[in-house]
């Protein structure tokens, strides 16, 4: 009998672990929630010298139906002049740089640190009709990851006028060059997932020693 | 019976192993380089970050948490209105708690009529205001100029003159006889609004007297031309303003003789003398991170090749490193322009793609041109750093465990040279 509750217990713990996991409902999956689950509130692109945010203006929003480039847009483009600073909306880590300006499709992606836990989540942020720096320390060198950018950290510079009048264009994409994904939804799932297992383990090994007496 | 006992003392066994590791790892955590690095800094609870010589409150993380997750817009001016506002003078090394005044202050605007806007504020040991952010999307911003009893407000695309004690706000940017109402209305209704948004004026750039100031403006797109931006010069004392050119948006700053260095499209830095519109090209394929500390620049460049000093007057440049540099960003100078503060990221590159940066701080010195460095503590981010005065940095750390976010006030003797 002893045995059995050694076995069992454990046994269900696991499953209830696996239920924890994959317990995301089909409303939660569709749903839409603008901001409404954010874990941080994302910093402004453009910034005054002081690092404050400086709200600029949204010319084109994401999903947006249009006559020229893609339909419907895939990301939020913002006014901003020739020749300003970009900052990023969260910190993260550099992943992919491109500095061919010929069509002003200069971009950066970063892998953004949503929770400011200082690593990389996941969520793949790209800048695009900019120019990259060239001249600092953010190496394009493939073969060497790239470098960390802090959320105060300027990076690259909005494009002169070569297709499009000058603006921002910034995308989430699922990976350096994946697919773009609607700005919604925020959550990371896997800290509430880690504090749930944590939990869940811990009563796991407390009834592991209790079965055990 | 001997098993069950056999089995209590293992059960004990493993609670006291399971104790003493946790232990062990709440004080590796907690102690390393931490009590160390706030045994010689003033530590201040909350998020404030340094406005004219003082230290402001700003929306703390746990907040901008709260106001993100709230859709509904009036819940969300209600949890902006119920922050709890406040500020440190900031004078030596002490930080002194100050109340917050309000201000409501009506003005015209450039373009669209009656306006009113909210400031909160204290003020700094020399009896000027040090406003606190706007966390109200209204988007102003605030420009201190020396030796004038008002300050520059950008706002709106236009610029204004604000003296807070005496509650007014006027236009600093008047129509002329080259932009008039006439000749705006007749032309901006040819415009694609979707395609440019006209700059009246901003990004304001004073000069070290306070007497003129540079600032970005697009109107030159209603003359319909290839140009549709340009740096004006507002001078303030006759009313002249003119414009310079095409020439960029991002200012270095000003030298004492009237010289304006701008950082421009082809990646150079150009000074321009605002009172006979001579351009020099300074430094060519410059770093769009450099910083004036006149007669020189500061930059990094590439990979370990640490800070770049250039000498405007006779064109040299030396090279300064350390066995810790890595990757330097985030260059600023101290009010007095003879130390350099920055950011280190001295494992970044090399290492994974989900590695953490292990960021630290660095000072560097004009005068006897050495790097020092400050330990920093483990288990937080680095969120914001800036010079209080010459001496005092402040610095706010993020936990990335509870997600508490403290203020520290630095001395720059905390900084050690490594060798």
């Amino acid at each position: 009998m002893s045995n059995k509750i050694n076995f069992i217990f454990p046994l269900l713990m696991i499953c209830c672990l696996s239920i924890q996991i994959s317990a995301v409902s089909d409303d939660q999956r569709f749903s839409e929630s603008y901001g409404s689950t954010a874990l941080a509130q994302a910093m402004s692109p453009s910034r005054y010298e002081d690092y404050t945010n400086n709200y600029i203006r949204v010319t084109g929003k994401c999903n947006m139906p249009r006559n020229i480039g893609t339909s419907p847009h895939v990301g939020v483009d913002m006014t901003m002049s020739a020749g300003t600073k970009v900052y990023p909306i969260f910190a993260g880590r550099i992943t992919n740089i491109n500095y061919d300006l010929s069509g002003q499709l200069g971009s950066v992606t970063v892998n953004a640190d949503i929770n400011s836990d200082g690593t990389p989540d996941g969520y793949y942020i790209k800048y695009t009709h900019i120019a990259p720096y060239s001249s600092s320390y953010i190496s394009a060198d493939s073969a060497n990851p790239l470098s960390w950018l802090s959320i105060n950290e300027d990076f690259a510079l909005i494009d002169i006028e070569r297709v499009w009048a000058p603006h921002l264009h910034y995308q989430w994409l699922t990976a350096t060059n994946g697919f773009s994904k609607k700005w919604a939804d925020f959550t990371n799932m896997s800290v509430h997932i880690n504090m749930e297992m944590i939990l869940i383990l811990s009563v796991t090994t407390v009834g592991m020693m209790m079965s055990y007496i | 019976m001997k098993r069950i006992i056999y089995r209590r003392k293992m059960l004990l066994c493993f609670i006291l192993i399971f104790l003493l590791a946790n232990m062990v790892m709440f004080a590796t955590t907690y102690s390393s380089g931490a009590d160390d690095f706030t045994a010689r800094t003033i530590k201040i609870s909350g998020r404030y970050i340094t406005v004219n010589g003082c230290l402001v409150s700003d929306l703390s993380y746990l907040d901008q948490q709260r106001i993100a997750k709230t859709n509904d817009i009036q819940q969300k001016d209600y949890l902006f209105d119920s922050l709890q506002n406040d500020g440190y003078l900031v004078n030596g090394y002490t930080a002194e708690k100050q109340n917050v005044i309000s201000k409501n202050i009506a003005f015209e605007t450039s373009f669209s009529g009656q306006n009113e806007l909210k400031f909160k504020y204290i003020y700094n040991n020399l009896n000027d205001v040090a406003i606190l952010p706007d966390w109200n999307e209204s988007n102003f911003h605030v420009t201190e100029i020396n030796g004038r009893e008002y300050d520059l407000l950008e706002y709106n695309n236009s610029i204004y003159m604000i003296n807070i004690d005496q509650g007014i706000i006027e236009q600093v940017l008047l129509e002329d006889n080259e932009y008039n109402k006439a000749f705006i209305e007749e032309h901006i209704s040819q415009m694609d609004n979707d395609y440019y948004q006209l700059t009246w004026g901003a990004n304001p750039q004073p000069n070290i007297s306070g007497n003129k100031f540079t600032y970005y403006s697009s109107r030159n797109a209603l003359k319909g031309g290839d140009s549709i931006s340009e740096i004006r010069v507002k001078n303030l004392d006759t009313g002249e303003d003119y414009s310079l050119g095409d020439i960029g948006y991002e200012c270095l700053g000003w030298d004492i003789n009237d010289n304006v260095y701008y950082f421009n499209y082809d990646e150079d830095i150009v000074s321009i003398n605002v009172n006979n519109g001579e351009m020099k090209t300074v430094l060519t394929g410059a770093n769009p991170r450099s910083i004036l500390l006149y007669p020189y620049i500061a930059y990094s460049t590439e990979k370990n090749y640490g800070i770049v000093l250039y000498n405007i007057a006779n064109g040299s440049t030396e090279n300064f490193n350390s066995s810790n540099i890595q990757a330097i960003s985030g260059l600023y100078s101290n009010p007095a322009k003879t130390s350099v503060l920055f950011q280190n990221d001295f494992y970044s590159l090399g290492s994974d793609l989900t590695k953490a940066p292990a960021i630290n701080l660095g000072i560097f010195n004009i005068n006897d041109k050495i790097i020092r460095f400050l330990d920093m503590p483990d288990g937080f981010t680095l969120q914001r750093y800036s010079w209080i005065n010459n001496e005092i940095i402040s610095l706010i750390l993020l936990s990335t465990d509870t997600y508490e976010e403290n203020t520290y006030l630095v001395d720059m003797s905390c900084f050690k040279e490594i060798e």
